[in-house]
């Protein structure tokens, strides 16, 4: 953690490393739908990038992570959602207070995700609350 | 690895918190995504009642229309309603069927009348219907096939007159609901002094009768799983108390049989 802090990563290790932020942003439209694709989409970068550096794999493993914890998230609203229009149950206030927990979940993840895209891309290091440490623990570095 | 677990467990409380804390908010009366104002309620019955009135075959004979009757105020003085906006019909229709339209009007065919055995089973069908009336089944499940916007519109035509009729008289109530109507259904008649067993046992029989060619029991297909609701109903009232007080005497109870006639059809 200390170590990233301090490292400054060459210029085509920041443009990979925001490109996995990117990568889950892009896919968003798509995935507020169906909530997968930003999850396959962040796959599909993490995996092109598993022999990349430490500081391109330690942004890969954060964004996959994240984008991990928000599908079970999502896929919640869709399920529900679809079952209120296709069957005859009815909109509670349960759901309407889970929509609204979940859009501002999503907002805060597409906001972090800016955030850090636009930081790495300058090279410098990004650890979010929870998924930063859960990060150092799943990505150690190399030498650990 | 403790931090991790802190740090989850708080992020996994304020999710939780919120949600609990936001669902304490009544959003679907300030949205009003479900409600319907009574008054747009009661004017669509009426277009539909109209338009059924033009082409169903409605019975007027007393010696049908007094028993339906007698059941219905004894329902609806035990849902405690005053003026009793809930109107009982029997149509001439060889189908065993019986469903509610918006704003309170019960349909029941003649062919369901010559199927029950009794007044309670009569009653049990009725108390079912009702609840689907009291619990606002019937305009949710039409704002939910149909659409909010044509339901409400002042101008509702014969389209959607002939689709509303269609959704209530041929199309099942979800599951859920229909449980929730046959529970509300048994409390009803255990209020109104009436056996809900027969009930039970109507469900029953009907349920046992798979083959129906004719498509002839239209009230058991969108009524499914009436093995299992009749299960349900004896669950609810077995340890009820219910001391039955009839409601129509065997003469009046023959006199609207011997009024049926076999094949469910039936004069003026």
């Amino acid at each position: 953690m200390t170590e990233l802090s301090d490292y400054k990563p060459a210029e085509d290790e920041a443009e990979k490393a925001s490109g996995s932020y990117l990568m889950s942003m892009m896919a968003m439209a798509v995935g507020i739908a169906l909530p997968i694709v930003n999850l396959i989409a962040t796959l599909i970068f993490f995996i092109g990038n598993r022999r990349s550096t430490y500081f391109v794999r330690w942004h890969c493993t954060q964004a996959l992570i994240s984008q991990l914890s928000m599908l079970p998230v999502n896929s919640v609203v869709v399920g529900w959602s679809l079952s209120i229009l296709l069957t005859d149950r009815m909109v509670t206030n349960a759901f309407v207070a889970y929509v609204m927990v979940a859009a501002v979940l999503n907002s805060m993840e597409l906001v972090m995700t800016v955030r850090s895209a636009i930081r790495t891309r300058r090279g410098e290091h990004v650890s979010w609350y929870f998924y930063g440490p859960l990060t150092d623990k799943l990505c150690p570095p190399p030498h650990a | 690895m403790r931090k991790i677990l802190t740090q989850g467990l708080v992020m996994l409380t304020v999710f939780l918190g919120s949600w609990a804390a936001l669902a304490q908010v009544n959003w679907v009366g300030l949205f009003r995504t479900e409600q319907v104002s009574d008054a747009a309620e009661t004017r669509l019955g009426d277009i539909v009642w109209k338009s059924i009135e033009r082409r169903a075959d409605i019975v007027r004979n007393p010696a049908i229309t007094v028993p339906l009757d007698s059941i219905r105020l004894r329902l609806c003085k035990a849902a405690e309603m005053r003026e009793c906006p809930v109107r009982v019909y029997a149509v001439r229709e060889k189908e065993v069927n019986a469903f509610a339209l918006p704003g309170g009007r019960i349909l029941v065919t003649t062919a369901l009348l010559a199927e029950v055995r009794n007044e309670s089973e009569l009653a049990g069908v009725m108390a079912h219907e009702l609840a689907h009336v009291q619990l606002r089944h019937v305009m949710n499940k039409l704002v939910k096939d149909i659409g909010l916007a044509i339901i409400v519109s002042t101008t509702a035509g014969s389209e959607v007159v002939n689709q509303v009729i269609h959704s209530l008289s041929s199309t099942a109530y979800d599951r859920r609901l229909e449980s929730a109507a046959d529970l509300y259904g048994v409390d009803l008649l255990m209020d109104s002094h009436i056996n809900p067993q027969p009930f039970a046992e109507l469900t029953y029989r009907l349920g046992q009768r798979i083959d129906d060619p004719n498509g002839e029991l239209r009230w058991l297909s969108t009524h499914p799983s009436s093995e299992e609701r009749a299960l349900a109903i004896v669950e609810r009232t077995k340890d009820a108390d219910v001391s039955p007080v009839a409601m129509i005497d065997s003469r009046g109870w023959n006199a609207m049989k011997r009024a049926l006639p076999t094949d469910g059809a039936l004069g003026r």
